[in-house]
């Protein structure tokens, strides 16, 4: 009974934390967008006129002409990303800027790299009401969509044309894989013959290496579980994937008490059980195997509480995937994935058993289950 | 610099083969000594094995030497990472089970 | 056989002096990189090779009838008008009229209103017009700037300045012609010229000649029409004119910028080194063929050029011309500058090369992400014709823009795109093993791969990173030399 009660009490106090942190981080003050304009355009040299809610007037005598300036929104990786448009009386794009996101560096910083600001003002702002008339920076999809999603925000919003939203989940090659991969895992649990089982997971553990990590680079991370804890949903219609990974993971756990993603499903497990093998890795159990579970916990805990407090994803994210995938982390990360590389050959799967955050969520999803289902039978059964 | 100096440079490439010779032969003894049988292919191999190791380490400090600190790291962190793996792969061949 | 008591017999010996070995080599090939990289004579250009030795790379393999440049359309010579220069000079008299007279024209009355060539040019151009707005606005930032980083680029400037005084003002070298090119280019020719025992022979004879003034690459071609400036001509002014007969063939000289305070680009470098360098060797090649009477004339930087570089360049086998519109030659990459003196001497033309620069600068594309400006095009192909020629089209005024605001003393320009090409490499191992494999490579696999290796291993800080704050944080694509720091010599 004690036990049952301690675990309540556990569960419901970490939910209170991140209920906390995430209204704490959500109040916290905002600058004004004039302020946040006339940083760009100083008071000397321009002045601002407000037009209304998303649209601006902005002129200056010294250089002889003036412009309209529009300020939208779109729905990026972890959340909001706030565009300013700036425009000449005929409506050709001077500058686009991005003035708030909280996108993860390395993917923000593709969109610089691939100077994509400058070809999205390349072309006159209407054209951007009808469509996407610039290609998404590969690497960075959502982030560069969300981009021209605020680009066509602001503009529509500020000249007051209203329009339609389409709302069909995609539905490609991403969502087969990962249909793939979570049926596999799931029909792993029923299958006795040991050849058969031992098939059926090195292909998944290779197909899930190379598309979901290698081609599509989309493990799941803690930084986007935090965003949907954060109430930011990603958009159905470009990334249904994460629905179908996030949705089905938890639910195969919630109802046969397996966590399939971590299993079979992860890339990067799948990486480490492939290095595993090459260097006959072996279980590692020390006398302190539960200390440093609990240390991977708490990391897991200070890094989301941390997140949300910032109201900024990005933060919580310190996991490899990027560095090993896609070669674009921190010189920290790529320490700790050399690390994590070198152990795999020795230790059976370091990443998941003693670092990997996600592990974390899916192990207090699991207490939750746990602890719901023991109540469930004490209520039933009293 | 040295390897380009008139006698520093040949003479550094005569020691290098020196060395290289020693490595070989004492790879020999040792691989006898622990009851490795080395046929063709595992000799192959081995030196392929040694042969890459020493490039990715002179490659890595050529970019250093450069100034490209970052592509150096980045160098030796992949390919010998890469080399590791390779190596402990290859230890696995060799070693008797 | 072992000996007793002896815990280091000879096998062990050997064994022990093996792994000993096995560690020594790893640090004798870390050595041996660590010179090889640091050396300063794998700079190409800027090394102890001298006599032609800069040329090193082999081109018999990849000569090639058809020269890179793809011609699609009826080709035209160059007009006047279509140079930035001149075009933004003519722009200029009108809006800043001298004095405190009022403008006789600004950006809102719009292009119509211009007077004539103008207002054809930015008809057809409109964004061109904007872009020059915001030219002038970058350029009064510009000298605020100055004022803030005078003293961390000092030396750099004072580098670059002295570097420019040998070309600049009325005692320039070689000096301007004067009157029609029949005249001109004939001036001091002796009256009969020997006669030469072969083409071949004078082309051998130029080669060593100009190597040994400090040419780094030399090329030889026949000069085509078609990279002919037309509507000005240097000594007589404005006017249509027809290529002068006596233009038959063009040596085309490239030398490279000095190579670390060019990979610190844009506020490190400047163009001024490599172009007193050229206009010191074209300079004294036209005196040499004039004195063994021929008629020459050198076409050198910053702007005394009749014809355009690199596509006479890419016919003289050099190389092959870069998505950013620079030509990239497989010894100096795209750290080349040229300049060229015409002859009517017999000469026998170089053929041109095909290494495939323009399949990997389809993939690569990382000088238009390194743009400031974003002058450079990303299409895969080239789309644009101009002039007749399928090519990627550099947008020049955008270029002209970021190249005027730059954080040094005066507008002295921005060559990052130089710096960032991954073919501007040093003539060392490393880099050889690349320059040698990929052109031999049909299947674009090895330069897919050392592509994705150089995207990720080398640090670019991305276009506006290069501009000054607030835009950008002044960044360079290499840390710029100890000798051009001013912070490592004085205190300030």
């Amino acid at each position: 009974m004690k036990k049952v009660k301690r675990d309540i009490l556990f569960v419901a106090g970490i939910a209170c934390v991140f209920i906390m942190a995430s209204l704490y981080g959500k109040s916290r003050l905002k600058e004004t967008q004039k302020h946040q304009l006339e940083e760009i355009f100083p008071a000397t040299q321009f002045s601002l006129e407000q037009v209304n809610s998303h649209k601006w007037h902005l002129s200056s005598s010294g250089l002889r002409a003036s412009w309209y300036l529009y300020t939208g929104a779109g729905k990026g990786y972890n959340g909001p990303v706030t565009v300013l448009v700036q425009t000449d009386i005929e409506g050709n794009i001077v500058q686009v800027r991005i003035t708030s996101n909280h996108e993860t560096p390395s993917y923000f910083q593709k969109l610089e790299k691939n100077n994509f600001l400058e070809t999205v003002s390349r072309i006159a702002v209407r054209n951007y009401l009808s469509g996407e008339p610039v290609n998404a920076v590969s690497g960075a999809t959502i982030t560069s969509r969300a981009v021209l999603q605020g680009v066509r925000n602001g503009y529509s919003k500020g000249e007051n044309i209203n329009l339609p939203e389409a709302r069909r989940p995609s539905f490609g090659p991403l969502e087969i894989i990962v249909l793939f991969l979570l049926s596999t895992g799931i029909m792993l649990q029923w299958i006795r013959n040991r050849k058969v089982k031992r098939i059926i997971l090195w292909s998944s553990l290779v197909i899930s290496l190379v598309f979901l990590g290698f081609i599509y680079n989309q493990p799941v991370t803690v930084s986007r579980i935090v965003a949907v804890i954060n109430g930011y949903l990603p958009e159905v219609k470009h990334e249904f994937y994460l629905y179908l990974l996030l949705g089905g993971s938890v639910l195969t756990l919630v109802f046969t008490g397996r966590n399939v993603y971590c299993h079979s499903v992860c890339p990067f497990g799948a990486a480490q059980e492939i290095l595993g093998k090459t260097g006959r890795a072996k279980t590692f159990l020390p006398a302190y195997y539960r200390k440093l579970k609990y240390l991977q916990w708490t990391i897991t805990f200070v890094a989301v509480t941390a997140a949300l407090l910032l109201n900024n994803p990005s933060v919580a994210q310190y996991e490899v995937f990027g560095a090993l995938f896609q070669l674009t982390a921190s010189n920290i990360l790529f320490i700790v994935l050399i690390i994590v590389v070198g152990l795999s050959l020795f230790i059976r799967r370091p990443w998941c058993n003693f670092m990997c955050p996600v592990g974390s969520v899916f192990s207090y999803i699991s207490l939750i289950r746990n602890t719901v289902g023991k109540l469930w039978r004490q209520t039933v059964y009293r | 610099m040295y390897p380009n100096a008139l006698i520093l440079g040949p003479l550094f490439w005569i020691i290098m083969g020196v060395i290289y010779t020693v490595t070989v032969t004492g790879f020999y003894y040792w691989t006898k000594d622990k009851g490795i049988r080395l046929n063709w292919w595992k000799w192959l191999l081995s030196v392929l094995w040694f042969t890459g190791t020493n490039v990715v380490i002179a490659g890595a400090f050529t970019l250093f030497g450069e100034n490209e600190t970052r592509a150096g790291l980045y160098f030796i962190g992949l390919f010998g990472v890469l080399f590791l793996i390779l190596g402990v792969g290859l230890w696995r061949i060799l070693s008797p089970r | 056989m072992k000996i007793k008591g002896n815990g280091l017999n000879r096998r062990n010996f050997i064994k022990t002096a093996g792994i000993t070995g096995g560690v020594l080599a790893l640090a004798g090939s870390a050595g041996a990189g660590l010179a090889s990289g640091k050396n300063k004579d794998s700079f190409t250009g800027w090394g102890r090779t001298a006599y032609g030795k800069d040329q090193f790379f082999n081109r018999k393999p990849f000569i090639t009838d058809n020269p890179t440049y793809e011609k699609v359309g009826e080709s035209r010579r160059i007009t006047y008008i279509e140079d930035l220069f001149k075009r933004n000079g003519e722009l200029s008299r009108l809006l800043f009229a001298r004095g405190n007279e009022a403008p006789s024209w600004t950006f809102d009355d719009g292009a119509e209103k211009l007077p004539e060539p103008l207002r054809t040019y930015y008809l057809e151009h409109p964004e061109s017009l904007g872009e020059f707005r915001k030219a002038i606005q970058k350029s009064q930032e510009q000298e605020e700037n100055w004022q803030k980083y005078k003293n961390k680029y000092l030396l750099a400037d004072a580098w670059s300045s002295a570097h420019a005084s040998a070309i600049q003002g009325q005692g320039a070298f070689p000096p301007q012609p004067k009157g029609l090119p029949e005249e001109s280019d004939f001036r001091g020719v002796k009256k009969e010229a020997l006669k030469l025992k072969s083409p071949g022979h004078g082309s051998s004879l130029i080669k060593q000649i100009t190597y040994s003034f400090g040419a780094s690459l030399i090329g030889i071609a026949r000069v085509k029409e078609d990279w002919v400036y037309q509507g000005y001509l240097r000594g007589v002014g404005k006017g249509e004119y027809e290529v002068p007969g006596h233009w038959k063939y063009a040596v085309v000289i490239a030398v490279p910028h000095e190579w670390d305070s060019m990979y610190a680009n844009p506020t490190y470098g400047t163009s001024y080194d490599a172009y007193s360098k050229l206009r010191f060797i074209a300079g004294k090649l036209e005196v040499f063929l004039r004195e063994i009477g021929y008629a020459a004339r050198s076409h050198v930087p910053p702007t005394s050029y009749e014809i355009a570089m690199p596509p006479l360049a890419i016919d003289a086998g050099l190389g092959e011309q870069g998505r950013h519109g620079v030509l990239i030659t497989p010894e100096l990459g795209a750290n080349t500058r040229l300049a060229a003196v015409t002859t009517n001497m017999p000469l026998e033309p170089d053929k041109p090369i095909d290494i495939g620069i323009r399949e990997f600068c389809s993939k690569c594309k990382i000088c238009a992400e390194e743009c400031p400006s974003g002058a450079i095009s990303f299409t895969d192909e080239p789309e644009n014709v101009i002039r007749g020629y399928k090519r990627w089209n550099i947008d020049a005024d955008k270029c002209f823009t970021i190249w005027n605001s730059v954080a040094t003393s005066h507008a002295r320009g921005c060559r990052v795109c130089l710096a960032v090409c991954p073919y501007s490499r040093k003539n060392n191992w490393i880099h050889n093993i690349v320059r040698e494999v990929d052109p031999r490579d049909p299947t674009g696999v090895f330069s897919s791969a050392m592509l994705a290796m150089q995207k990720k291993f080398f640090n670019y800080p991305g276009g506006q990173a290069y501009l000054p704050p607030p835009d950008g944080e002044n960044s360079t694509y290499g840390e710029a030399p100890s000798w051009l720091m001013t912070e490592e010599w004085f205190n300030y």
